[in-house]
């Protein structure tokens, strides 16, 4: 079991080497016409900003809710439980600012400003989403913990409503979302085998 | 109709205090170190006063700027230089605004336009001295090609280098 894990994350290692090798060499056209597809003229839709606004408050309150129940309760599977949502929201944000400060990928609305129309200026690289690393990450997260499909199920929806806000707003190109679902999964998959390693 | 888009709109003349706005908070802090009092001052009088704006706009300088939630944080103006060639004459952000890729996403937006118009290239002055906006036009491909000395009045020099990028 050890060996298939570690050749788990080499291979997440290995995807993500790839794949912002190809994001930053090759002109994806596919990319920016399907985000031109989602993408309106005028982004101005609650129901997408509020997808976009949930995700950092939802990533942040997930482990701060299951902490906070698990020294309330003294329920020590909670507790770990806790710190393995913590530990995945921490290392999806840190590798995310990480490639964001070494990619430094133009967002699609400084790159095609005739193309693609977003709601807001942000200040940092395209390449993967924040938003949609946090939601993954807590997805992912939710469901290694619970296991169950009720959790699961609705946890996902949520996270592919952050991606899709993400490119219905302008802000991000499909591959970035991409990029966030392989960081943000992988974040939570190694939490949950480093909280192996730890509390067992 | 009010909304919150990110958006790149042309200036009327209504625009023009807004782009004084833009130009009044840049220059001190662009110029400040590369120019005198008395020149900034000058130019900004010279270039920025509503009158002059006006005249520009009506000789055929194309002001555009980017605004966002109603406010305007960014502009630039271009002109037809000579056949098939485009100069860019102005480009500004507000300080709060810079280093978010606004510049980038007016120059992309006007090569856009002037390549539909047929353009070759597009070229724009640049103080010799302003080596971080040097920085910036090389990184977008554009290239040094000739260094001028041009008399603005009043024993005034704007000391430029001549940028060019091929389209």
């Amino acid at each position: 079991m050890k060996i298939k894990k570690t050749h788990i994350y080499k291979s997440i290692l290995l995807f993500v080497g790839c794949f912002s090798f190809f994001v930053q060499t090759q002109a994806q056209n596919w990319d920016v016409n399907l985000l031109k597809s989602i993408n309106p003229q005028h982004p101005n839709s609650s129901i997408m900003k509020g997808f976009t606004n949930s995700s950092y408050p939802i990533g942040v309150a997930t482990p701060l809710s299951l902490l906070a129940a698990g020294y309330i309760k003294k329920d020590k599977q909670l507790q770990y439980k806790g710190w393995e949502a913590f530990g995945s929201l921490a290392i999806a944000a840190i590798v995310t600012e990480g490639l964001k400060i070494t990619i430094n990928r133009d967002r699609p609305y400084i790159k095609y400003p005739n193309k693609i129309f977003a709601n807001s200026i942000e200040n940092d690289g395209s390449f993967p989403s924040g938003h949609a690393s946090v939601a993954f990450a807590t997805a992912t997260t939710l469901t290694l913990e619970f296991k169950k499909w009720y959790v699961a199920v609705p946890a996902y929806v949520w996270a592919a409503g952050v991606s899709y806000s993400r490119l219905y707003l302008g802000e991000h190109y499909p591959t970035d979302i991409i990029g966030s679902a392989v960081v943000g999964s992988g974040s939570a998959v190694l939490s949950h085998w480093l909280s192996k390693k730890i509390f067992k | 109709m009010s909304n919150s888009n990110l958006q790149i709109v042309p200036a009327s003349k209504e625009d023009i205090p807004s782009i004084q706005h833009i130009a009044y908070e840049t220059w001190p802090i662009t110029y400040g170190s590369i120019q005198s009092k008395e020149q900034l001052d000058y130019m900004l009088e010279l270039i920025y006063s509503a009158s002059s704006l006006e005249k520009q706009m009506d000789n055929g300088s194309k002001f555009l700027l980017i605004k966002e939630n109603d406010e305007t944080v960014a502009f630039a103006a271009y002109f037809l230089k000579s056949p098939n060639v485009y100069k860019l004459d102005k480009l500004y952000a507000l300080p709060n605004q810079q280093g978010k890729g606004l510049g980038k996403m007016l120059i992309n937006y006007i090569i856009d336009e002037i390549k539909a118009l047929g353009a070759i290239a597009f070229h724009l002055n640049v103080n010799r001295y302003n080596t971080k906006a040097q920085e910036f036009y090389k990184h977008l491909g554009f290239k040094i090609i000739e260094q001028v000395d041009v008399p603005i009045g009043e024993g005034f020099f704007m000391n430029d280098y001549v940028m060019e990028k091929k389209l």
